[in-house]
């Protein structure tokens, strides 16, 4: 057998006795900074998508608005200003938190971090009922996208389009945001029952990754909707 | 996140890379205050610079979150090159089809000369004001 | 086995009594909650010529009412259902999950020298989203049946009485398919190579696997939104693709080309990648200037993003915009250009050999030229003008998509096949059968750039009479190209019962799949490889020895 026979071997012999002690590594990785790596980088292309997706709809929002904006501008002015800027220091304060979950697991502490992502999805239900606030109020005024708008007050036959546009960003930003309390739930259960150590806080860090996301897209809605002049 | 190389550490354990309580604040705060600039800045009129604004300071903001919580900053090159490979992307897709919106109506069907745009009418009306 | 040294003495003893994956384990169960990227790559390979076999037989019924002038065999609302059902199930269904989905997924780990992909549940999860949108496609086909043509323009999409909301949906989840297939792609290769391969030693193959997937995250989400914005212009009237509520119908044009272009990069770098592997195998060469053909492959992924609009140079946009797009236009056909001078190049003094998947490799070299520089004519503005819509334009795409991604398909099919199953086909009906389908794909496509040159345009019912013989020429073509499929679908099905039993390496590649069994074990590999030099190293003093061991002619 040439050497290289031999160190090959070797290196399986030892592979396969790491594997027997960690049950967290995944038999086609060799080590747990591979695997790690590789779910981060995944999580990452997940948002890379993420952003795309919802870049589409930035794009059809600045294109109607350089057309039309003086409609824009009447339109946006009935949105609630100080409900938006209330839900933008919420995601703010939510991504602390959650940040703060993720940096809770890295030092083996479950309990923390489980109560760290609690405040996470209370203050991202705050987001949701002050959103329902706002959606309510639409409904009753009739700033309702395409067939549904009946608002009298705005001068321009089509500014059922910003509305159109408001929900659909809004509408789907919510959904995302949804989407991110039930899985941070998920991950409080799996911290309640002291699943996360400094070896093994992925999870976490990718349900991190994905709230962050979240705020990202926040912190550019608010202004392009909400602040226009 | 620091990494121990195989060649250091035969332990395959994995070190994570924990930031400091003040780091998370210190954004935390920023966030904040970035915040209530660009609230504050809404509130006067500078034209098209109000939207230049709102846009610098959101991307400041982003910025923060995106290498300090999302740990940018610390981490593997490579995923900061992803994360910026997709906005450079949609860059690409907002310029080109800004490129069509914003330009058109600049030549003259009939005889195929260039018009100055702000003598043309806009490409669809306002909505037709009451 | 130590993969690198090609010791054709060194067989461990414990190769012999592992199962290969297909004997591992039984049942459905085994299949459906398979992790093993074989296994995932089998049931896409089955599902997506399924696809083939529905959107093929639409084909044969739409160039069957176009024998005649008038009606033939069906009406106008159902030869507008018919073209679109065509379009949407080859573009969606086909041929954008074809090659990374099926042979990618088989192939890719074993290149790389890993046991897996990187995320196994991952790649499941994409397959089932295949299967749901497949599903939901099937709705729309039952409920009413779409008839906006593959490109769901609007406003007659928004407008239509057919079944575009469950078509919209249908495609929006086979998105996620493609993204999530991409994204575990990109992870793999950066982080499941196996040691000593650096990306140079990789075979071009995974390099233009890799700019498919980066492609795949990025373009993707974009029709995603797009579809999303569609179902809720029907729904609720939103307004911004409808010029009857002060939308624009050319900004859904803009959205829906951002991803369709580069889509068509997804269907064509996966078929260039198979080329690259026919062409180093068949001609016993490492491909000719590698790095070049290797950067290529990412230039194209880019540059595809710049050009959408050259779709649109009627539509309504901006002369601006149109001169900008047909520039860099011109400009995406060099990375191509570049990857068609470097395979010819490895082939001037190689040492050829004509086995089927090579008579496909280099069908695709002729058909793809062909098919690419009729794009560059279709990039001129001045001849786009007269072209758009016609004719021109089907046999241009179906050059770079048939002629293109099809043979490169079929032709990496044919080169896996006894990998994948354990069995050899029959060579002489493969030949025969290939000479059917090019013969077939000629006469159906040429004769429609003369079609579409004199003036037929694209997706008529009715005709002048001055081009029914042309028509005809080209449907008969059709029943050629059928007839060399269902050939080639008989032999396959045939040698999986009574094929001769495959050895390693049939072909005499270098490439790493063709270091382990056929098929393979589970595991892919007894050892993890250990590389230590590039992917096509035929002058390796122990390649030829390698090659006749594993050719089992020793």
């Amino acid at each position: 057998m040439s050497a290289i026979d031999t160190e090959v071997i070797a290196n399986a012999k030892i592979e396969h006795a790491e594997h027997e002690h960690n049950p967290h590594l995944a038999h086609h990785f060799s080590e747990p900074e591979q695997q790690i790596s590789a779910a981060k980088l995944g999580m990452w292309a997940f948002l890379a998508q993420e952003v795309l997706f919802f870049g589409g709809l930035f794009v059809a929002l600045m294109v109607f608005r350089t057309w039309y904006p003086d409609m824009y501008r009447a339109a946006s002015s009935q949105l609630n200003v100080p409900f938006g800027a209330i839900n933008t220091m919420v995601l703010i304060c939510s991504s602390l938190t959650m940040a703060l979950a993720v940096r809770a697991t890295q030092l083996n502490r479950n309990r923390q971090a489980f109560w760290l992502m609690a405040a996470t999805v209370l203050l991202a239900g705050v987001f949701l009922v002050i959103k329902y606030f706002e959606y309510s109020h639409k409904f009753h005024e009739g700033q309702l996208p395409g067939h549904f708008y009946t608002f009298k007050e705005i001068p321009f036959d089509n500014a059922h389009m910003f509305f159109g546009i408001y929900f659909c960003m809004t509408g789907l930003h919510g959904l995302h945001v949804l989407i991110g309390m039930i899985v941070i739930g998920w991950m409080m259960v799996r911290a309640w029952r002291n699943e996360f150590s400094s070896q093994y806080y992925t999870p976490v860090e990718c349900t991190g990754l994905y709230w962050h996301l979240v705020d990202l897209i926040w912190i550019f809605l608010f202004p392009l909707l909400y602040l226009v002049k | 996140m620091s990494t121990t190389t195989h060649a250091d550490d035969s332990s395959h354990k994995h070190t994570p890379h924990v930031l400091p309580l003040r780091i998370y604040f210190g954004v935390w705060v920023a966030l904040l205050v970035l915040t209530a600039i660009t609230l504050a800045v809404s509130y006067y009129d500078f034209g098209e610079g109000n939207l230049i604004i709102a846009l610098v300071v959101a991307t400041i903001k982003a910025t923060l979150v995106s290498l300090f919580f999302m740990h940018l900053f610390y981490d593997h090159k490579l995923n900061a090159l992803v994360f910026g490979g997709s906005i450079v992307f949609l860059f690409l897709f907002f310029f080109f089809t800004l490129a069509d919106t914003t330009t058109r109506g600049q030549v003259d069907p009939a005889n195929g000369v260039f018009v100055n745009k702000h003598l043309q009418q806009k490409p669809s009306d306002e909505g037709h004001a009451h | 086995m130590t993969v690198t040294t090609f010791d054709p003495m060194h067989v461990p003893t414990e190769a012999q009594s592992s199962p290969n994956f297909l004997e591992s384990a039984h049942g459905i169960k085994s299949w459906i909650f398979t992790l093993d990227h074989k296994r995932i790559g089998i049931m896409y390979l089955w599902s997506i010529l399924l696809s083939f076999l529905f959107g093929g037989i639409a084909a044969l019924l739409v160039r069957l009412e176009l024998l005649t002038p008038q009606k033939t065999i069906m009406t106008a609302d159902q030869y507008n259902q018919m073209f679109t059902l065509h379009g949407g199930i080859m573009v969606f269904l086909f041929i954008i999950p074809s090659i990374p989905a099926s042979l990618g997924n088989f192939v890719l780990p074993i290149m790389l020298g890993a046991k897996d992909v990187a995320f196994p549940r991952l790649n499941l999860l994409s397959y089932y989203f295949w299967l749901t949108g497949a599903a939901l496609i099937l709705t729309a086909i039952c409920t009413g049946g779409i008839d906006t043509g593959w490109t769901f323009y609007t406003p007659y999409s928004t407008r239509t009485a057919t079944s575009v909301i469950w078509m919209g949906l249908g495609v929006f989840v086979l998105g996620f398919s493609s993204i999530f297939t991409g994204l575990n792609f990109i992870t793999t290769i950066h982080k499941l190579r196996a040691p000593g391969m650096s990306w140079f030693r990789m075979p071009l193959f995974l390099w233009s696997i890799y700019a498919t997937a980066l492609i795949q995250i990025l373009a993707t989400p974009v029709l995603a939104i797009t579809l999303l914005l569609l179902v809720v212009e029907r729904a609720f009237g939103l307004g911004i693709f409808d010029p009857k509520l002060g939308g624009d119908p050319v900004l859904f044009q803009h959205f829906f080309w951002f991803y369709s272009h580069p889509a068509v990069y997804i269907m064509i770098l996966p078929g260039m990648a198979i080329v690259s592997e026919l062409v180093a195998t068949f001609s016993r060469r490492p491909i000719f200037a590698y790095k070049s053909v290797a950067y290529s492959s990412v230039a194209l992924a880019v540059l595809g993003f710049l050009v959408w609009g050259h779709h649109m140079f009627v539509a309504g946009t901006s002369e601006f915009s149109t001169v900008l797009f047909s520039a860099l236009t011109f400009l995406v056909a060099i990375p191509s250009g570049v990857k068609l001078f470097n395979w010819l190049a490895t082939l001037y003094k190689g040492s050829i050999s004509f086995e089927s998947p090579m008579l496909y490799a280099l069908a695709f070299i002729f058909l793809f030229t062909i098919g690419g520089l009729t794009g560059i004519f279709l990039g001129t503005l001045s001849i786009d003008v007269h072209l758009h819509d016609t004719y021109f334009v089907v046999a241009h795409f179906h050059y770079v998509m048939m002629g293109g991604t099809i043979f490169a398909f079929v032709g990496g099919l044919h080169y896996w096949w006894p990998k994948m199953f354990g069995r050899m086909y029959n060579e002489l009906a493969a030949k025969i059968a290939f000479a059917f389908v090019f013969v077939g794909f000629n006469v159906t496509f040429f004769t429609q750039f003369i079609l579409g040159s004199r003036g037929m345009p694209r997706r008529y019912y009715n005709y002048p009479p001055q081009f029914q013989t042309l028509h005809i020429i080209s449907t008969v073509g059709s029943w050629i190209i059928a007839t060399g499929f269902i050939m080639m679908a008989i032999y396959f099905l045939r040698s999986l019962r009574h094929g001769k039993k495959a050895p390693d390496n049939p072909w005499g590649g270098l490439t790493l799949e063709w270091h382990t069994h056929s098929p393979p074990i589970t595991e892919n590999f007894h050892n993890t490889p250990i590389i230590t030099h590039g992917a096509y190293d035929y002058e390796h003093p122990d390649a030829k020895a390698f090659i006749l061991q594993t050719q089992g002619k020793i």
